[in-house]
């Protein structure tokens, strides 16, 4: 499965794209992220949260308390214009290396 | 049962993760927000409370892996360390604890002295035994083609002996040249002993092999002057030793000239076709001189030797092709035989192709052309090197962990300031490993000052510089690590896990386990110790019984002239005449024999037993004279000895009683031995050591001895017998035409018989020795420790009117019981080990429980006295002293 260092490089880009969509919290993101990969890919809190603190003091992600539907204080996080614009530089980037490496896959199952 | 409260739980958890640094309130109502919402969830789901929540905790890091990472968040440190954690590497700390462990070495002096020196003996003698392992599993592996070379033995045929000879035809090595595919090469091997250089100067006597031109194409010895396909090959050649070669001519070249040279079997002039290294001492041939077997081929009497099938004198090696299996070529072997000899007597399977490096410790050969040694010796000595390192770092063990009362203070302290368990850990093991070290630098002084000294005790006069050092700094190196990591880790653990607030009280009653196991430890040791002292009383035992033991002969004051020349041979009777004219010689004889080894061992011969059917029997053929059992003192137990009354003695034999019970004879004296009427019975006496049980011999009058061997034997009187040796020897050089004067008395010999029990007993003695040694260190380490730990009691306990008496019983009490169950494991252990060694005697001692009990009531006195000097100091101690504190 996924090398630890690949999820957590695979962390930012995963987080602005559902900021993207919509202010988010905490665990609705770790449900999110289970739910969009079908369970193979598993955040724990400790990979989550240092992460969105990171974002959040590059300006990419902003953050504010609200409360929930429970009455307790939850903190939610917004992207910025920054976050956007480096969720798109991101996505070039991973597309590329996506396409290439599905072009080597491609000869190389032709060759087989 | 407890009811579970979520809120409680939860309050708990949040409490934890206020105590890293890192975590501030924002993110720790954050992560608790989360960790409601999953809990939540998973009540949805259906779990209970309690089990949401330990399964949500559970995936959740731990405060401080969590609190790192925020803190890597926050902050610009390039290591993203937060300041609160201790660095993974703390060059000032490693200083710190070099500074910490000298000065606790300089401190304890007398704790560190006894660590440390138990130790480097320890590993001392573990690596002398090591290294003289390692060199008899060296032997002759530096062959070249060594995995290659075997050597043909042929097992006998008769039923009595499981035994191999490796005697064959000379013809044999040429056949397996020509006929057999998978056979590269093949050579032969004589021994030629005893032989007789005649230079201008002197003469010497010198041992070496007669061998042909294929020596060299098979063993790599090396070779400084001289061809080595052809050195060999020519008759009358011979390649000498560098060593030989100077003592003969000196500093000239030696190439190309001529030595006479005279054995029992040839007399010749040789030419020097070579000059080569001396053999290494792990090699099974050993020899000064090569005699080319041409040279035998071209002489009158010995040409019958070769191109015959019949005669037995040579030791074959062979070569294989690569990867050729030598259980082919054996049954090829064996057909050769049948196809030369189709009435040959050998039993299927008969023929085995030895490898040449088992040749030294696996020889089960009769014959061979050394001294072997046994690889169960090898097995043996290799598990005493074991025992001895074991116990040594079981002591150092029980010393440091012992020693931890002193340190309760120093741990504490670490604990509070801020050490993990994982920094403690690695400071007490790099302290053993310090210790360690410097042992081993002790050892290695240990190891150089003794090696000369045991080397020759084990009788391989191995020098340093022969031994290998790649194998012999990979044990060292490999020592330290095991020593260091064995007696390093267990007082490691105990020690870091004291805990610093409850450490100081809790100490007066120690944990537990500590105990429990040093207890098992101790009982270890001295188990080893009771087995290794039952090893040397029973091995002295022994000894003493051979030496006491009535062999049927007198050994005392006889002197053995081994005769070597043919001419001097000849002059045997003359010799004879002439000592007997001297009045401190009161008998002498001419025979092929001495009673410790009778002139020749014949396997599978046929006699005729008591109701005339033929069998096949393994006999000893002695050829003596009249004089032969006067001399030595053997008794008649039936007939007569040989008489000069009756010439016809000449025709008859004498058996020993053995040889009588062998085919059940009746009436020994109505009976004839190859047609020659037996005309008397010898009581039996030991020809052989006490390992195999007297066989049957028979003993005629012969004029033309077995091998050519022959012997006088000298009875002396007791008195000043140094002055009958130089009538002796002025008497041989005067009669004998210039044979170096070389004589023995009977009973060095005997005795040299069994030399390598007596280096055993030595040997184990020693060892038994050291481990007592080291074990009473370890005794000592722990009563120390259990006197100071029970100090306060001995001052109440005192006070309250109890005697010296009843507290130095009181701290023994415990050693005892430790030596009592030592003994206990120990005694069935010895027994099996005694039972297996005296069963290679045919003749052994009688031992019974007395043994047991000297070596259990030995080692608790032993124990005792190491235990008692600091017993009866705690006990005499004032007990003011030790409950003025607090």
């Amino acid at each position: 499965m996924s090398s630890k260092t690949l999820i957590a490089s695979a962390a930012k880009p995963i987080i602005l794209s559902i900021l993207q969509t919509g202010e988010s919290y905490g665990y609705q993101i770790i449900k999110r992220v289970r739910l969009t990969s079908g369970g193979t890919l598993e955040w724990s809190s400790s990979l989550l949260y240092p992460v969105l603190h990171r974002l959040e003091k590059d300006g990419l992600i902003q953050s504010r308390w609200k409360l929930s539907e429970k009455g307790r204080m939850r903190r939610n996080y917004l992207i910025t214009d920054l976050g956007r614009k480096e969720l798109a530089v991101e996505k070039e980037r991973w597309l590329s290396i996506h396409n290439v490496l599905k072009e080597f896959w491609k000869t190389a199952e032709a060759l087989d | 049962m407890e009811i579970f409260d979520l809120e409680k739980a939860i309050l708990e958890w949040r409490k934890n993760l206020f105590k890293d640094p890192g975590l501030e309130e924002p993110l720790i109502i954050e992560l608790e927000e989360g960790l409601r919402e999953e809990i939540e969830e998973l009540v949805d789901e259906g779990l209970s409370e309690q089990e949401a929540f330990r399964r949500v905790v559970r995936e959740m890091a731990p405060p401080e892996v969590l609190g790192t990472e925020f803190y890597k968040v926050r902050t610009k440190r390039r290591s993203g360390r937060p300041s609160w954690q201790a660095p993974r590497f703390m060059p000032a700390l490693l200083w710190h604890y070099l500074k910490i462990a000298f000065r606790k070495i300089k401190r304890q002096k007398s704790y560190s002295f006894i660590n440390i020196a138990g130790l480097s003996v320890g590993m001392a003698c573990f690596l002398l035994i090591l290294t003289s392992i390692q060199f008899e599993l060296s032997y002759d592996r530096f062959h070249e083609k060594s995995d290659r070379i075997y050597r043909v033995a042929i097992h006998s045929d008769s039923p009595d002996e499981a035994g191999y000879s490796i005697s064959t035809p000379e013809i044999l090595s040429q056949s397996l040249k020509s006929s057999i595919p998978e056979v590269e090469g093949a050579g032969i091997i004589q021994r030629s002993r005893n032989a007789i250089f005649q230079t201008e100067a002197e003469s010497l006597t010198e041992d070496g092999l007669y061998t042909d031109e294929n020596f060299f194409a098979l063993f790599s010895f090396e070779m400084i002057q001289g061809n080595r396909a052809d050195a060999l090959r020519a008759p009358n050649s011979i390649v000498l030793t560098e060593q030989m070669a100077e003592k003969i001519f000196g500093s000239e070249n030696p190439l190309g000239k001529s030595l006479h040279y005279k054995s029992r079997f040839l007399s010749c002039d040789l030419n020097v076709t070579g000059i080569i290294k001396q053999p290494p001492k792990n090699s099974h041939l050993k020899f000064d001189y090569l005699v080319s077997t041409a040279s035998m081929a071209s002489d009158q009497g010995l040409s019958e030797w070769f191109n015959t099938w019949d005669t037995y004198a040579f030791l074959t090696y062979v070569e294989l092709k690569d990867r050729q299996s030598p259980k082919i070529v054996e049954q090829k072997i064996e057909s050769l035989f049948r196809e030369a000899r189709p009435q040959i007597l050998m039993r299927e399977g008969a023929v085995y192709l030895q490898p040449v490096t088992d040749i030294h410790l696996k020889s089960q050969v009769t014959g061979a052309t050394a001294t072997n040694n046994r690889i169960q010796t090898v097995y043996l000595f290799g598990a005493i090197a074991l025992l001895i390192l074991l116990i040594a770092g079981i002591n150092s063990m029980n010393l440091s962990t012992a020693r931890a009362t002193t340190r309760v203070q120093e741990i504490s302290m670490r604990k509070v300031i801020g050490a993990k368990r994982t920094q403690l850990i690695i400071q007490f093991i790099g302290e053993s490993y310090l210790f360690t070290a410097l042992a081993m630098g002790l050892s290695l002084l240990v190891f150089h000052a003794f090696f000369p000294v045991f080397t020759d005790f084990l009788g391989n006069s191995l020098t340093l510089s022969e031994v290998e050092k790649t194998p012999l700094i990979l044990s060292i190196l490999g020592t330290i690590l095991f020593v260091g990591a064995f007696s390093g880790i267990y007082p490691a653990f105990v020690l870091s896990a004291f805990q610093p607030f409850s450490l100081q009280k809790k100490y007066a009653r120690s944990p537990l386990k500590g105990i429990r196991i040093r207890n098992l430890l101790v009982i270890f040791q001295f188990s080893a110790v009771v087995v290794l002292m039952i090893g040397t009383i029973v091995i002295a035992k022994q000894l003493n019984f051979i030496k006491n033991k009535n062999l049927g002969y007198k050994r005392e004051n006889v002197v053995i002239l081994p005769l070597k020349e043919k001419e001097t041979i000849s002059q045997a009777q003359v010799l004879k005449t002439r000592l007997l004219e001297y009045p401190g010689i009161l008998s002498v004889t001419v025979s092929d024999s001495t009673p410790l080894s009778l002139g020749a061992s014949v396997g599978g011969m046929s006699v005729k037993n008591e109701d005339g059917e033929t069998v096949k029997i393994d006999l000893d053929l002695a050829g003596v004279d009249h004089d032969f059992l006067n001399v030595f003192g053997m008794k008649i137990a039936q007939g007569r000895n040989f008489s000069r009354e009756f010439p016809s003695d000449s025709q008859g034999v004498l058996v020993n009683e053995a040889y009588v019970r062998k085919l059940g004879w009746k009436d020994p004296l109505s009976k004839q031995f190859n047609n020659s009427p037996v005309i008397g019975v010898i009581k039996d006496f030991h020809f052989d050591t006490l390992h195999k049980a007297i066989g049957p011999a028979v003993f005629s009058l012969s004029k033309d001895f077995f091998w050519g061997r022959v012997n006088l034997g000298i009875r002396i009187r007791p008195e000043a017998p140094e002055n009958t040796l130089t009538e002796i020897k002025k008497i041989f050089t005067q009669t004998t035409t210039g044979e170096p004067f070389d004589f023995y008395f009977l009973d060095d010999a005997f005795n040299g018989l069994y030399r390598n029990e007596q280096r055993l007993a030595a040997m184990i003695g020693y060892l038994e020795g050291l481990a007592i040694i080291l074990g009473c260190m370890g005794l000592f380490g722990l009563a120390t420790y259990a006197a100071q730990k029970r100090s306060k009691e001995i001052g109440i306990r005192k006070v309250l009117g109890a005697s010296v008496i009843s507290i130095i019983r009181m701290l023994s009490r415990e050693f005892v019981v430790l030596v009592v169950i030592s003994n206990v494991i120990a005694w069935p252990l010895g027994y099996y080990f005694l039972q297996r060694w005296l069963q290679g005697y045919a003749y052994r001692c009688a031992f019974g429980i007395e043994i047991f009990m000297l070596a259990g009531l030995g080692t608790l006195l032993i124990a005792l006295f190491a235990v008692g000097l600091h017993t009866v100091k705690a006990a005499w101690s004032n007990p003011l002293e030790s409950i003025r504190y607090e």
